[in-house]
């Protein structure tokens, strides 16, 4: 009885006091061990979001793990082998955990001119293909096959795809390339570009008649993809002209709204010519083929930059010509070839033939076709001076040939106004950097007088347009924005406009987007060792919590708390006072 | 204890009940059969057997409801026996509850007479099961029916819609070739020889097939109760697409059987032996013939026809034959002709040619025979020259012909003449002899053709001078009105060469040299730049001015034109259309293996023998059918096989440029480079 009346009290005063002390509410300082907070990032592979998984279950029990970029995170553990912005701009200590290398394309890039007339070239370059192995990259414009080649793996592990897309119709183009090897996920690049309908603008120009820009103005005038305007000198002041061209070559100003301008027999051109081509090519930075028939003269050695010592070879029988980087078919025959004893600098041969050893000479190669800058703009010679000749001979495809190499050069031409997305397709909320460059500024010194440029972003279907800051790069003529890609999925169009001209960039956004990443794993160990943190194999994910532990320093803080603000003390109040109930009623005093 | 009665009656209860739960199952399996039929007959197999697995619960819900208690079976076997005045129904209630149990012989009593009354009434009286028995067989007849309805009739439509379409195409060659018909079950294609006739059984449901060729389309109402019949002619390559009308939506499905038509080509015939031209001595030789001719299909004839060729000038006289050939068959499409052809009875004479050609014809109705290359066998004679117009072998050796290429090969000549044998000496100075003629024609041709001064008597030759006529133009000469050196001397060249032709046929060959070589000299002195050849121009050579340009040059001005506005070839654009339409299908709906049927058609339609759009069709069809069989891989797989078709027929269409992007970085480093160049040490031009 005594117990039980005692016990009774006690809990009768334990629930009192417990009460008491919720009304007072004290507050206690303690100290306080956060726990560390860990930011996983993976890479863009499938592989890399697997292996991820595996890290935040390992360090699921040790640490708080932010499953994404974090700021303020105490350290970020990174698993894949490309570097990706989030990791590239962190200051925390940083732990790479190196997985297999898998092929992965690491740049996907188009020329800026896409036209709905003509095929333009995409190339890829895949690294992590190994010496001789095989894969197959196939391209995807709007879901549909565009494009499939094979490619093999070189000597280091990389492989050049040359793929191309003819667009179906004008607008944005978004373009995935998949590259599959036998073993392993296949690499996964997405693209958007825009398509016009637009066309080069060529000049054709001859001194005087001549069979082999006879033949070539002709297919330039089948080829969609040009408006060509031509001159014939035919006689001493009369001309026969198609289109409005431009009396002489001498007025660059009226030459400047040209991408190309082709032209022969150089050495019936004055130096006032000369002179007016030469700045064609360095202030607007367009492109210049010449089709020689024979030795040019001392004026176009001062142009091209050449010593004036020439060859000129005439072979019994024709051999093929072919542009490097194009389609092996697209083949020309020649059989009289004229070069120079030495290239200029920085000269790039385009195509080389191979001639037979003689009785004077032995076999050598020799560049039929070749390109040099000239200031801004890049001139092209041909020395393949008889291919109109064979142009029926089976196999070769004298049109697609010349269509080609002057469709190159023209898409070599500088636009007034040139946009970049870096990348140009992208997730939802994902970083986009816009770069335009005023070919006036970077070419001529232009002056501040002229208008500023501006840009936006619009939906593909127009619509309300969101202006993007700009801001000067160090290098002059360019400027450069970042801006977040929007939430909803969509194609979008950034349009600069400016200097009495517009351009525009295409912008795809859908969750499945990935940019092009290739293997950055020398770039991430530098990057790991700099910051504190280490590089780690996928055998070693266990050892992980003890590498953070290491690096990590354990934050000690003072923190208030209100002990009586929890609400299980209703818990220990309700069981006391349950006690003392039960205890009289069981007494019979209640 | 419960007695024997009592055991009895509770076991005759535990069967009924049984039964009555076995008719409420069946008839609750039977209802929802009922409700599921449409399901089962027309949804898939996973629709059915949920229909299945419903109807199966179905009945077991209905059993648990509907099962009658013993009380109610009690009282339906009371209704049955009017004389039982309640006796099983309290024996029932008895055994259910062991409450207010009456005495001992009571209950014996009532289990005995309820016993009684239940052995005397059959149990399908107490819990009759026709009606379920009834229901599950008009079920099951329905299931069945429609199934077979289906087998034969909506069957039909899936095998058509499938790899096993119930189509037969009996194809008819033409009748010329002798070929036998071929019928052909669910062909994927066909391919027939030109002018065949095809005739196409289909059997499908619906009221009428409609019938689509690249250039036409067909309806066919139906022949028998079970097939369409309808005949089409393969003039070209093209397509069958057919699909039912008025039949259920699953069978209007639209199938493709591309067709390519084979051309029975012409033959093709040549002169194995002597395979060249020929030159003879004389009249009364023969020469050895050996012709081979083939063909695709079956050759018909194969001769040699000749033409003599004898006269000069302009009194040619021609005569037509014919040469029997020895012929040797190998197959139907290999023949090999021989002949000695003795050419004596032509009675050739020095001059006379005779040019000849084989002909072989195949079985084509209406086809012209072909020709061979023509050869010509050539009696020589001094002086005489090829008559301009037959077409003569090209030679071995391709060289502009000149008199200094006479004067060397005559030099070579007489240098190896040692190590030759003779007859191989003559031959060899026989044909330099020729081409001597040759150069000499060319001058001949220069100076108006004719020689004026040739007699006109028929054996002499153009070389010979006619003295009489000349002698009577010295006066002319010595007038000075022919006093043109050029031409003096061109004539003597003539005259030299003239006499060099006959020499080197004469096997005189050091003599044949001293003519060409001073032959040359003339030449030489003809063609000085001090020299001036007139001559007339005969009537065929006067200038036509009306067709010259000519005029005041104060008249000559620039000329303008338009600058051209190519666009894309029409193919290619077409190409893109096809494209257009693939770009808005998606694997996983349904609807698309209608539509790339119909694509497929297009293609073909497009270019029925172009191999990419073929392919392009081959893989659409493919894809249609994998997407009606849900296997979505494979049909986008084959949907990529036939757009990359497409898209290398655009390629082939089209220009590509070359060169990848271009940025101000690129232009900088050229600019920054070339300014360094252009620093240029002292002495560089």
């Amino acid at each position: 009885m005594i117990y039980s009346s005692t016990a009774r009290l006690g809990a009768r005063i334990a629930a009192v006091v417990i009460v008491l002390l919720a009304i007072v509410d004290p507050a206690l300082t303690v100290l306080r061990y956060d726990a560390a907070v860990i930011a996983v990032v993976h890479g863009p592979r499938a592989a890399d979001s697997a292996t991820a998984g595996d890290v935040r279950r390992v360090l699921d029990n040790v640490v708080r793990v932010v499953d994404a970029p974090f700021t303020s995170a105490d350290a970020v553990v990174y698993v894949g082998r490309a570097l990706v912005p989030p990791v590239e701009h962190s200051a925390a200590p940083l732990f790479v955990l190196e997985n297999a290398p898998s092929v992965s394309v690491r740049s996907f890039p188009t020329s800026h001119d896409v036209f709905t007339a003509g095929r333009t070239p995409v190339d890829a370059l895949v690294q992590g293909l190994p010496p001789g192995n095989a894969a197959t990259a196939l391209l995807r414009s709007a879901g549909v096959a565009t494009d499939r080649v094979d490619a093999q793996g070189t000597a280091d592990s990389t492989a050049l795809v040359g793929l191309g897309i003819v667009p179906i119709e004008p607008g944005v183009q978004n373009l995935r390339i998949e590259v599959g090897a036998r073993a392993g996920e296949p690499a996964i690049a997405d693209l958007s570009t825009i398509a016009r309908d637009g066309r080069w603008k060529a000049l054709l120009y001859e001194p005087r008649p001549a069979w082999g820009s006879t033949f070539v103005r002709r297919v330039l005038e089948h080829d969609a993809r040009f408006n060509v305007v031509s001159r014939t000198v035919t006689s001493r002041g009369i001309s026969r002209d198609a289109g409005v061209s431009p009396a002489r070559l001498v007025q660059a100003v009226a030459l400047a709204t040209y991408d190309v301008v082709v032209m022969s027999a150089p050495e019936a051109l004055t130096s006032a010519e000369l002179a007016g081509v030469e700045q064609f090519m360095r202030t607007r930075g367009g492109s210049v083929v010449v089709l020689l028939e024979q030795a040019p003269s001392a004026a176009l050695d001062r142009l091209a930059g050449t010593s004036g010592a020439w060859h000129h070879r005439s072979l019994a029988s024709t051999v093929p010509v072919h542009v490097r980087g194009t389609e092996s078919s697209t083949v020309v025959s020649g059989g009289d070839f004229v070069w120079p004893s030495v290239l200029p600098p920085g000269a790039e041969v385009l195509a080389a033939v191979t001639l037979s050893a003689q009785k004077s000479s032995p076999a050598r190669t020799i560049p039929a076709i070749w390109s040099v800058p000239v200031g801004g703009g890049r001139l092209f010679v041909s020395g393949a001076t008889d291919t109109w000749k064979a142009r029926a001979v089976t196999g070769t495809r004298f049109a697609q040939f010349w269509q080609g190499l002057v469709g190159q050069a023209a898409s070599s031409a500088l636009p007034a106004l040139g946009v970049t997305l870096t990348p140009s397709a992208v997730r939802p909320g994902d970083a986009v950097r816009v770069r335009i460059e005023d070919r006036a500024v970077i070419l001529g010194g232009g002056s501040a007088a002229r208008s500023p440029i501006s840009a936006q972003l619009v939906t593909e279907q127009g619509g309300a347009a969101t202006a993007l800051a700009l801001r000067p790069s160090p290098r002059r003529g360019v400027l450069e924005g970042d801006f977040r890609a929007p939430a909803n999925t969509g194609n979008y169009i950034v349009r600069v406009t400016g200097s009495g001209t517009t351009d525009s960039a295409a912008l795809g956004v859908a969750p499945a987007n990935r940019a092009p990443a290739g293997d950055d794993a020398a770039l991430l160990r530098r990057l790991a060792a700099s910051t504190g943190g280490e590089t780690l194999s996928e055998r070693e994910i266990a050892s992980l919590p003890g590498r953070l532990a290491r690096v990590m320093q354990r934050k000690a803080r003072r923190a208030e708390t209100h002990p009586m603000r929890s609400p299980w003390w209703m818990v220990p109040l309700a069981l006391l006072l349950g006690f003392e109930w039960w205890s009289r009623r069981r007494s019979g005093l209640a | 204890m419960p007695s024997a009665d009592a055991i009895r009656i509770a076991e005759r209860f535990v069967a009924l009940e049984r039964r009555a739960r076995c008719v409420a199952f069946g008839e609750g399996l039977a209802g929802g059969f009922l409700l599921a039929t449409p399901v089962m007959l027309w949804g898939g197999v996973i629709s059915a057997v949920a229909a299945c697995i419903a109807s199966l619960v179905c009945g077991a819900a209905w059993m648990r409801w509907r099962t009658p208690s013993r009380g109610v079976i009690a009282q339906r076997i009371e209704q049955l026996d009017s004389s039982a005045r309640n006796v099983v129904v309290t024996a029932e209630e008895l055994l259910r509850t062991h409450a207010l149990i009456p005495p001992h012989a009571v209950l014996e009593q009532i289990f005995a007479s309820a016993r009684q009354r239940m052995d005397a009434i059959e149990p399908a009286r107490v819990v009759p099961a026709a009606r379920a028995l009834a229901a599950l067989g008009v079920v099951l007849m329905m299931l069945l029916t429609s199934a077979v309805f289906r087998g034969s009739a909506g069957g039909a439509g899936q095998r058509l819609s499938g790899v096993d379409a119930a189509v037969t195409v009996r194809v008819s060659p033409p009748k010329y070739l002798n070929r036998n018909d071929e019928t052909v079950q669910n062909p994927s294609r066909l391919s027939v020889m030109r002018g065949s006739t095809l005739t196409v059984l289909v059997s499908a449901p619906g009221d009428s097939l409609e019938l689509r060729t690249a250039a036409a389309v067909l309806m066919v109402r139906r022949s028998t109760s079970a097939t369409f019949t309808a005949q089409v002619v393969a003039d070209s390559d093209g397509f069958l697409s057919y699909r039912t009308l008025g039949a259920r939506a699953s069978d209007r499905s639209v199938h493709l059987i591309p067709v390519t038509v084979s051309i029975d080509s012409a033959p093709r015939v040549t002169i194995a032996a002597p395979g060249r031209d020929v030159l003879l001595p004389n009249g009364r030789q023969s020469i050895g013939l050996t012709i081979r001719a083939t063909d695709d299909i079956a050759l018909q004839t194969l001769r040699l026809r000749y033409t003599r060729v004898s006269g000069s000038g302009e009194r040619f006289t021609f005569t037509e034959g014919e040469v029997p050939l020895a012929l040797t068959r190998r197959n139907s499409h290999e023949w090999e002709g021989r002949a000695q052809w003795d050419l004596a009875p032509l009675k050739l004479e020095a001059g006379d040619m005779v040019v000849y050609r084989a002909v072989a014809s195949d079985q084509r109705p209406g086809a012209l025979p072909v020709e061979s290359d023509a050869l010509i066998a050539e009696v020589t004679s001094p002086g005489g020259v090829a008559a301009a117009g037959f077409a003569l072998d090209p030679e071995q050796e391709r060289y502009a012909l000149s008199q200094q290429m006479v004067i060397l090969k005559t030099q070579r000549l007489l240098a190896a003449k040692s190590k030759m044998a003779l007859d191989s000496f003559a031959n060899a100075a026989a044909e330099i002899a020729v081409e001597q003629r040759r150069v000499r024609a060319e001058f001949v041709f220069m100076m108006g053709g004719e020689m004026e001064d040739a007699p006109p008597v028929d054996d002499a030759s153009m070389t010979d001078l006619n003295e009489e006529a000349e002698a009577a133009g010295e006066d002319e000469l010595a007038a000075g009105r022919m006093v043109n050196r050029g031409r003096i001397a061109l004539l003597g060249a003539i005259r030299n060469m003239s006499r060099a032709a006959a020499d080197l046929t004469a096997v005189d060959v050091a003599t044949a040299l001293t003519h060409e070589m001073t032959a040359l000299k003339q030449l030489g002195v003809a063609f000085s730049h001090s020299r001036i050849i007139l001559r007339a121009l005969a009537d065929h050579e006067r200038l036509d001015f009306t067709r010259r340009l000519g005029g005041a040059l104060s008249d000559a001005a620039r000329s303008v034109h338009p600058a051209a506005t190519p666009s894309l070839p029409g193919d290619a654009r077409a190409a893109l259309a096809l494209l257009r339409d693939v770009q808005r299908l998606s694997v996983h709906v349904p609807s698309s293996s209608t539509l790339l049927m119909e694509l497929a058609e297009r293609a073909l339609r497009l270019g029925p023998s172009q191999p990419l759009l073929q392919r392009a069709s081959q893989q659409w069809t493919a894809a249609a059918t994998a997407i009606r069989s849900k296997q979505f891989a494979a049909g986008q797989q084959a949907l990529d096989e036939g757009a990359l078709a497409v898209q290398r027929l655009i390629r082939e269409a089209t220009a590509t440029s070359g060169g990848g992007a271009t940025s101000a970085d690129a232009a900088i480093a050229g600019s920054v480079l070339d300014a360094r160049v252009r620093v240029k040490p002292a002495g560089r031009p």
